[in-house]
């Protein structure tokens, strides 16, 4: 239980200011809170495919199917951002490079396996893109970077594909041999990185609203 | 290995990579604040050397109009002076050609008039003397004179609650645009309005003429006397907004931009 509400907590937080804020977001935003509602849906059905599956505890094939529609959901985001069309095409290439690597890996170990080298491929395109993305909104003229949605919501990213390539590397290894070790670096590092992200992409969406409330008693003053 | 080691690095390696990462976002961080302040720098240069061309472009175009001037008063008036004198000599010593003289004399007066009101447009010092909206007014007169077109004036009075060098150049301006009109449009009557409500500073000039396809005429190259008015307007500090089309006039708006209040 506490287990569950540990993870919820950032996305549950999320969830409500994506909500709260939706009516105010425009195309990139709305694309983060469409990931956020995707990524709930498979969150909820990981806790609950294994308590009616009688077969064995395995919710992996679960993180196959979120991978490359995560994935999708970010490179959009990235790809509605960029101006450049090269930097578009980065994000073309980027996400027939992930799809090559994890159908591969699905491939060779089944559907039913965590395609670990996968999720890195994920790790990597997105820690590159959103990179790019904090590269250019902290180079644009204004100098409200502290108001930029955008901001915060890319460290997010960055910082949890970032931090989770380590263990995820490892990942089928500490499963096999040391499963109460991964078990234990999974809630650590995984659920506090994750966390972190959806916090901050809270963060975000609590500035997408204020920024136009902001906005709107300019006008009305 | 045991479990604790195990743990222990690859905790440790993530913390390395989330250490890396936080880096790289530092170093685009400053890198990014550094090429803002660059920009800001190089946009700041640009402004300064093109305020310095403005002023002496300025400079230069006032000197020569002051030489122009003088040379009118100075120069042609003293020969038209003495061209009257003659004329009224030859009046006094043949009084029978006095009826063929007269029209001579009429038109030479007119002449003497007319070259007085230029000299005194074109003289910057005069200008700055009298201030702008006597100099308009003296401008519209002269070019009433002219009976190219009938003039319409309405302005508030008061102060224009700008500078010499704004005033000067919002002038020239003016001249320009009247010169167009005058040159281009055909028109029957030109309207000529200054309204200093709220210290918003507005010249607003129109004429009924042919008018032209403003669009067009932008994208030719014929229409770089209308972006030498758009600039001079903006040197002084002045948005100016062009409204025509053809076969229904043209209108000019020179309206002072605001100056950013500064909150304590």
């Amino acid at each position: 239980m506490i287990e569950l509400i540990n993870q919820l907590s950032g996305i549950g937080i999320a969830l409500i200011l994506g909500i709260w804020a939706f009516r105010y977001m425009n195309a990139v935003y709305r694309i983060f809170f469409y990931q956020l509602l995707v990524f709930s849906i498979i969150l909820a059905a990981s806790y609950f495919v294994p308590s009616v599956s009688s077969a064995q505890y395995n919710n992996q094939w679960l993180y196959n199917l979120s991978m490359p529609l995560e994935t999708f959901f970010l490179s959009w985001a990235a790809y509605e951002y960029f101006k450049f069309s090269k930097q578009k095409y980065l994000v073309g290439v980027g996400y027939c490079l992930f799809m090559a690597a994890l159908l591969i890996e699905i491939y060779a170990k089944g559907f039913f396996v965590f395609s670990n080298h996968g999720y890195i491929a994920e790790s990597v395109l997105l820690l590159l893109l959103y990179l790019l993305v904090l590269y250019n909104q902290l180079t644009k003229e204004n100098n409200a970077w502290k108001r930029s949605p955008e901001v915060w919501i890319s460290i997010g990213i960055v910082l949890y594909f970032g931090g989770v390539v380590p263990y995820l590397s490892f990942i089928n290894y500490l499963q096999e041999i040391h499963s109460k070790v991964s078990h234990f670096l999974f809630r650590i590092i995984i659920e506090g990185l994750s966390n972190l992200r959806y916090l901050l992409l809270a963060a975000g969406f609590w500035l997408i609203r204020r920024n136009a409330d902001a906005r709107t008693t300019v006008v009305n003053e | 290995m045991n479990n604790t080691e195990l743990i222990l690095a690859i905790v440790s390696i993530t913390l390395l990579m989330l250490f890396l990462v936080a880096a790289i976002i530092l170093i685009i961080f400053i890198s990014g604040r550094q090429r803002l302040k660059q920009q800001m720098e190089m946009a700041e240069n640009k402004l300064t050397f093109e305020k310095e061309l403005r002023q002496v472009e300025t400079e230069v175009s006032e000197q020569i109009l002051n030489q122009l001037a003088q040379e009118l008063h100075d120069n042609v008036g003293q020969l038209l002076t003495a061209v009257h004198i003659h004329l009224e000599n030859q009046m006094i010593d043949h009084p029978e050609l006095e009826e063929d003289f007269k029209p001579m004399e009429t038109y030479l007066s007119e002449v003497s008039q007319q070259l007085r009101a230029l000299s005194r447009t074109l003289n910057n010092d005069y200008i700055g003397h009298i201030g702008l909206l006597a100099s308009i007014d003296a401008e519209l007169k002269r070019i009433k004179s002219l009976r190219r077109f009938e003039v319409h004036w309405q302005a508030v009075a008061g102060n224009s609650n700008l500078d010499k060098n704004q005033e000067l150049m919002l002038f020239r301006v003016f001249q320009e645009i009247l010169q167009n009109a005058l040159r281009h449009s055909l028109a029957k009557n030109i309207f000529v309005a200054v309204n200093n409500e709220n210290e918003n500073f507005e010249l607003k000039i129109e004429d009924d003429g042919k008018g032209f396809d403003l669009e067009n005429t932008l994208k030719s190259d014929k229409a770089s006397g209308l972006r030498n008015i758009s600039k001079r307007a903006q040197w002084a500090g002045f948005n100016c907004t062009i409204e025509s089309s053809p076969g229904k006039g043209s209108s000019f708006i020179l309206k002072k931009r605001p100056v950013m209040a500064l909150k304590a």
